[in-house]
This record gives structure tokens, sequence and C-alpha cells, in this order.
């Protein structure tokens, strides 16, 4: 491979970040959002952004003052290598708590929609072992990856837009009727999905255009926002704010409404769709969690894959009730997102604080350890 | 000068061709009162024997009418003064003048004299350029590239007059010692991968190179993949656009297809059509291609799958025919379609090489009789049969023969897969699709990447007036091609 391909370009970066975030998890974010700010389920969404913009603002910090090196090594640079290594063991099991959330999740949608035939363990089987294959690949193929299903996505966004004919305005007012501390609360809810931005602090190293990182970064989380603002926002014009709470999927209801004359309805091509983005995320995913393994062991990354595929396959068996895996992730998600956030402002703000002088000897100390 | 005699001379060339080769020798002598002795060597068949008789032959035996004086020059004399046709002059190295005879060129010793004068006599009978027969197009040239490497290089010169235009001449095979050349611009071409290629093609140690298919494989950097890495026409035309992006060609003598490289995915969907039509057609003719590629793929696992598993998604109108329909067949879906799909894979391989009084037989057997034999007997159903019609039909599509077996080839693993998950099993085999044309790549340049700036020429063609840059993922170096003449010849507002 000759050197100017090994490493990604900005606008691959753009649609790794968005397919990072962005998967088959989205058709239910209606409904956890609903449950708390009703008709103004999608303000909640708009307001949770804050948390991608709030790790890319902060990343973009760090990755000003160090562009070669990644959160792994800062964190060991500024912590010693056995603090450090505990900080990044507890970021990898983020990355590997959101896939096994994401595996179980898309397994339980996909039996209720249209594989009801496979039982659960084989779908998990199945995505485990795909989205090992596919993180082996590496980041290269991961990206040209993403760009295609980032375009399969549009396309399930803009049949959602049909569904404006036959819903109804009177569905999202009154505007802000929930009241805002039920607003501000409701956007506590979309943590998972805007979880896995942190990716951006692993994989700065290998863009090739450092300039244009923050850019694509900022874009990206901008474009996520407003994904699943709209997805939100439609789904609640499409059903009103009382048959989502009814409904596990809410956004699937949305897209099945679009019907072409032969396919009859959308179901098998957004199926097929949504499984291709369940792999994509996961496979990003897996990829980090398998980045950070290899940071911290040393071990090469294509075997510390199959040495981390066992987590993949097993914890998702545990979750095989859909309303108990929203329940546990409810219950876990808010302490990972907490952590992460104090993670990353720590070395932002450590960065900011060492000077660069002193910071090069200790990471050079911290690579000869 | 060396003192050597005629006929030890032609004793050492005779040894250095291979002594059991059948070879003409014939002696004559130069010049009159005294005559120096001399004679010509060629293999007969590669040689064309008028240019032998008028212009060496007649000059030498009958035109000189003085003597010639024996020295170093005689050679260069006799050239310059006798023999019409081009001739070069060679050194002791016997091993490149046999060489030399091989590919058709006539030598001529001369006694005492240690020049081998190399006269160009290439002749045979070589097929004539003539309309490409397994590669038509409707508006493309009518020419076509021969089993000749120099004629196949002088069609490409034609096209490309460029004055770095650069011809680069390798051997190939021990024993078949099959000449090749590699034709690129010189100030165009990915400099990593044209080097990357002569490695590979330096490495290439066999006894023989049979054809471009063999040659294609022994330089191939992804062997096990079912697509295609490099790309073999038997078009000019279509070679020349591809040396302009920087690409490199390869003749390989005796093979009437040259190969580009490095290819990429879509340029194998893309037809001399596309850049002679009018841009909205050859988009709209583009878009039916891609369309049948992704009917071809997966037209017959998405109606296993319908009919297996998620009998809820046929269309309503559509569940009573279909149903009616598959009363009383004896075999499971999967199994009808399987069996008509190796059916139909037969059918086609039968008729690619039968005669073609032959071949009409067999369409009328295999498709008319079989095809309606097979839904009376309730074997298969007739929308089994309609569907399979489809996918054959849609595979024709596909341009390039290369890619259209791989096309062909990827939907039996889908139906596998769709046999086994349903829809998962279809989304499943298209990841691992896209999984592995991302990973592919090609001396360097990846097999399938969509850049923003690159999407001009391919899922549809932009105007050719606005493709001002070369595909940069080719080559980066003298990216402009052309200049936005367009915007000269726009009108201004106010006129």
């Amino acid at each position: 491979m000759t050197k100017k391909y090994r490493k990604i370009t900005s606008v691959q970066l753009f649609f790794i970040l968005v397919g990072a975030i962005i998967g088959m998890g989205v058709t239910s974010l209606p409904a956890d959002v609903v449950s708390i700010s009703k008709q103004d389920g999608w303000i909640s969404v708009l307001i949770g952004g804050i948390y991608p913009l709030y790790i890319v603002l902060v990343g973009g910090i760090i990755i000003k003052r160090r562009p070669d090196s990644n959160i792994m090594d800062l964190s060991k640079a500024y912590f010693g290598k056995i603090i450090g290594n505990i900080f990044n063991i507890f970021f990898m099991l983020t990355f590997l708590f959101y896939i096994v959330l994401v595996i179980s999740g898309s397994s339980n949608q996909l039996r209720a929609y249209s594989v009801y035939f496979i039982p659960h363990f084989k779908l998990v089987m199945i995505f485990a072992a795909v989205s090992c294959y596919a993180s082996i690949k590496g980041l290269k193929v991961l990206s040209r990856l993403t760009t295609i299903t980032f375009f399969l996505l549009c396309v399930i966004i803009l049949t959602s837009s049909v569904s404006f004919k036959s819903g109804s305005i009177l569905n999202v007012k009154p505007f802000f009727g929930a009241g805002i501390p039920k607003i501000l609360e409701g956007s506590l809810k979309t943590n998972f999905a805007y979880a896995a931005m942190e990716l951006l602090l692993i994989i700065y190293p290998y863009v090739q255009d450092k300039k244009n990182i923050l850019k694509a970064s900022l874009f990206s989380a901008l474009v996520v926002i407003f994904f699943h603002t709209w997805i939100v926002y439609v789904s609640i014009y499409f059903s009103g704010p009382d048959l989502i709470l009814k409904q596990l999927w809410p956004f699937s209801f949305v897209a099945e409404s679009f019907k072409i004359p032969v396919i009859n309805n959308f179901r098998f091509m957004e199926m097929v769709i949504w499984i291709a983005m369940a792999y994509k995320t996961m496979s990003i995913e897996f990829y980090a969690a398998t980045k950070i393994f290899n940071n911290i062991t040393k071990i090469k990354r294509k075997t510390s894959c199959f040495l981390l595929l066992p987590i993949i396959y097993i914890f998702p068996l545990f979750l095989e009730n859909e309303v108990i895996r929203r329940d546990f992730g409810g219950k876990v998600i808010p302490w990972i997102t907490i952590f992460n956030i104090t993670y990353i402002t720590i070395i932002a703000l450590l960065t900011l604080l060492i000077d660069k002088k002193r910071l090069r000897h200790i990471q050079k100390k911290g690579e000869n350890l | 000068m060396k003192i050597e005699t005629i006929d030890s001379k032609v004793s050492t060339i005779i040894n250095a061709l291979g002594s059991s080769t059948p070879i003409k020798v014939k002696k004559i002598s130069i010049g009159k009162d005294p005559s120096i002795q001399g004679a010509i060597i060629y293999i007969d068949g590669l040689v064309d024997k008028n240019i032998i008789n008028r212009d060496i032959l007649n000059p030498l035996m009958i035109q000189i009418t003085s003597s010639i004086e024996l020295n170093m020059d005689t050679s260069s004399f006799l050239c310059s003064n006798y023999i019409t046709a081009d001739c070069s002059f060679i050194k002791g190295n016997t091993e490149e003048v046999s060489k030399n005879i091989k590919n058709g060129n006539t030598l001529l010793l001369i006694e005492n004299i240690e020049d081998y004068v190399m006269i160009d006599t290439t002749g045979g009978a070589i097929r004539q350029v003539s309309d490409p027969m397994n590669e038509t197009s409707l508006r493309g040239s009518r020419d076509g590239f021969v089993e000749n490497l120099e004629v196949n290089i002088s069609l490409l010169r034609r096209h490309i007059k460029d004055s770095n235009l650069c011809i680069e001449k390798l051997v190939v095979g021990r024993r078949s010692q099959t000449d090749l050349a590699l034709v690129y611009i010189k100030d165009l071409v990915n400099i990593e991968a044209l080097d990357e290629l002569k490695e590979r093609i330096n490495a290439v140690d066999v006894d023989s190179v049979t054809g471009m298919g063999a040659f294609q494989e022994f330089i191939d950097e992804n062997p096990y993949s079912p697509f295609p890495m490099c790309f073999a026409t038997e078009r000019p035309d279509r070679v020349t656009p591809n040396i302009m992006e920087g690409k490199i060609a390869i003749i390989l003598n005796g093979s009437p297809f040259v190969l580009t490289t490095p290819s990429i995915f879509i340029e194998f969907f893309h037809t001399v059509e596309d850049y002679n039509e009018r841009t909205i057609l050859a988009n709209f003719i583009r878009m039916l291609r891609y369309i049948a590629v992704l009917l071809v793929i997966t037209l017959p696992s998405i109606y296993l799958t319908l009919i297996k598993y998620n009998g809820e998604l046929i269309p309503i109108e559509f569940v009573v025919p279909v149903v009616q329909s598959r009363i009383g067949i004896s075999l499971s879906p999967f199994m009808e379609i399987l069996i008509l799909e190796i059916l139909m894979e037969i059918l086609r391989e039968g008729g690619l090489r039968l005669p073609s009084k032959i071949a009409s037989t067999l369409s009328i057997v295999g498709g008319i009789i079989i095809g309606n034999a097979a839904v009376q007997s309730n074997m298969v159903s007739p929308t089994t049969l309609l569907v399979i019609g489809i996918t054959v039909v849609a595979s024709f599509a596909v341009p390039t023969v290369d890619m259209s077996i791989s096309i062909r080839f990827l939907r039996f693993p889908m139906l596998f897969l769709a046999n086994s998950m349903g829809i998962m099993g279809i989304a499943t085999g298209y990841i691992l699709l896209i999984l592995h044309l991302s990973a592919l790549e090609n001396y360097g340049i990846p097999y399938m990447e969509f850049n923003m700036d690159e999407l001009k020429d391919t899922f549809v063609r932009a105007p050719l007036w606005k493709m001002n840059a070369r595909p940069k993922i080719i080559s980066d170096r003298n990216v402009n091609r052309q200049t936005n003449f367009m915007s000269k010849l726009r009108r201004k507002k106010n006129d």
C-alpha cells in the first residue's frame, strides 16, 4: 500500500463520525425522549446535541496541541502508565458497552420486524462475527463502508419526509408545552443516541489534512444533531406523542408509511438499510475498542479483535428482552457519559496547562516505558 | 577483421538458434571479379519473401557490377548503397541475433566480417484490423486490436501523438519468450504503480505465458477475489482514454486483448457509448445498467425471502397469483430457484461455444421446451421462471465480460445467505461485498473509493466539458486535462 492512501481524508472522518453515532438505535430514540418531554421531544434532542458538540470543541484543544498522539497516549503521559491505563481500560469498556447495547438492540428489533425465525443467539453471533471481520480490515476500509452507508441513511431520512402529507402539525403543538424542566430532563435521555463521538479522539492522528479535522468533526456533530432532531420531529409529527409511547421503534413506523406501488411498503428496503447501519456502527465501535486494547496491551490489533470477540458475543445474550435492555442501558449510560466528559475534560485541561516542552519530555518517557 | 569462412559463421548462428529448428540458409556471392561470399539466414513463415527477393537478393546479387572491398565498413557500405530494406548492426552477441531472427528478421553474413547485419523483413500472415467481434459498439471506432504486438502499438500511437508517450518492451516466459509492451504517458502515470507493476512482471518466472488471462493472473495482487483487477479490452478507443488518465496499458504479443491497469471497480460498468452519446441519455443508460446489476445480484434472493419467510411483505395484489401458482409445486422455493439458475448458466455456457447453426436448436430446446415443460410438469412455478428470466436478461446489461461473470457468480452466495437468513442474509451479503470491495487494492490504488471531487465519472457522467481534472485517485500528476473553455463561450448577461 502506498503511503498516500494509508490515512483517511477529513471527508472520510466526517462519514466515520456520523456512521459511529447514528445506527439502528435512532429508530427507538423518539420513544425514549417523548416519554418525558412529550411533543417537545425534538427540542430535547436539539439540546442533547450539546454533548457531541462539547466533545468536539474540547477535543479541538487536544487535537490542536497534540496532533500526532491520541487520547490514550496522552492519558499515559499525564497520569503515568498505571493510572493512565486504568482510565484507558474504562474508556475501552465504554465502547464495548455501546457495542453490546447496539448488538442486542439490533437483534431485538430485527426479530420483531422481519427475521423472527432466527433466534437471538444466532443473530448476535452473525453480528459479532461480521463486525469483527470488518474491524480487522482497518480504518481505511471502514471509512469507505461508512461513505456508502451515509448515503443509505440519507435515503431513509428523505423517504421519511413523505410522511408529511399524512401527519398533522397539531401533533407537535403546543411548542414548549411540556415545560422547560421536562425538556431538559428529556435531553438526558438522548445520551446513548449521541454516544461514540469520543471516537474522534482515538482516530484523529490518522487523518491526512490536520487543518480540517475540527471542521469535519464539527460538521459531523451538526449533521448528527440535525438528523436526530429530524427523526424525532417526523416521528412526533406522524404519530403524535400518545401513539409514540405505545411503540418500541416509532421511526420505523414512519418509514413504513412510504408506499411504492410494486414494492408495496418500504419495510423490506428499510430493513436492509437498517441492518447495514447496525453492522457499520458495531464495526466502528469495535474498531475503537480494539484500538484502545491494542494501545494498552501492545497486542496486535488483529489479535485483539479475536480476544475481544467473546465479550461482544456473550454479553448481548443477556439482553434478549428489549425492555430490560433499555432499562439496563438507561441506568448505566449516564455514568458512562459522566466518565467520558470528565476524562476528556481533564485531558484537555492538562494539555492546556502543561507546556509543550515538559509534555514532550513526559511523552518520551511514556513511550519508553 | 577476423578471418572466418562463411560456413563456420553459418554454423555458429545455427547453433545459437537451436539445431533442430528449420532454418533457411541461402549463400550468395556479392559483387564481381572477385566476388565476396555471404549468406542470408531466415525462418520461413515469419518473413516476407518479397522483401528478401526485392530488397536484399536482387541488389546484392545482380545490381553490384564492380568488386567490393572487404574491410570494417563493408557492411555499412552495402546497407547504405544497395540494400533498400531497413538495416541494423549487431556485434558479437549471437543471443540477440537469434532472437531477432525468431522475430522475423533476416540475417546477412559476410565472410571475414564480424558484424551481423539484421534486415527487417517481418511479414507472414497477420489478421487484419477489424471490428472487434466481442465488443461491438454503435458509435465507437471500428478498429480492434489484433494478435501482433507491433500492429497493436501502432493502433495506439495513431490515437496518442504526445511526445511523452512511452513504450517499454519486456519479455516474459522462459521458453515462450513472449514479447510484452507497457504503454503509458510519462508525465501522467502513477510512478509507484508503474514500479510495482514492473516489479511484478519481472518476478514472473514461468515457462510460457499462454495468453492475456494467464498473464493477468500472474501479476494479480488479489488472486482470490472474484472481481477482475485489470481491464481487458479489444478496443483502442477504450485503451486510449485510460492511458490519458494515467493508467498503464499492457500489450502482450499474441493476444488481441490489451490490459489497462490499475483499474477501479466502477469502470467495468462504463462503455464507449457513454462518452459518445448526449450527456443525459448516456446517464439514463448508465443508471439502467446499475439497476440491472442490483437485479442480477438480489432479485432471486429477494423473491426467495418473500415466499419463504416474509410473506407479509408481498404486495397484497400479488399474493393470490403467487400463492396460486405455487400450489402443487414439488420443489422447495430454494431448490426451484437454484436449479433454474444453474440450468440458465448451463444454457449460456453451452451456447457460448456452439456453432451458430446448432445454437438455434439449443435456444429452442433450452429456452422454450424446457421452460414450458418445467412449468407444466409442476417442477417450478411460472413466477419463479419469470424472476429467473428477468435476472438472466439483466445480466446481459453488464458491459464487460469479466465483470459480468463476477456479478453472475455473486447471486449464488447471495441466494444461499437469503435461504438461511432471509432479509438479514441479503443485508449481510451486501455488507460483506462492500467490505471486500473496499479492502481490495490494486498497485496501491483503492479498487472502490468514492471521493467527492471524483464523482464526475462514476455512477453518472458529468458533461465532458466539465471534467477538467483527471481522476486523482489514479495519478495525481498534471491533474488538469482541459481548461474551463465553455465559460468563454457563454453569453454575457446583458446581451
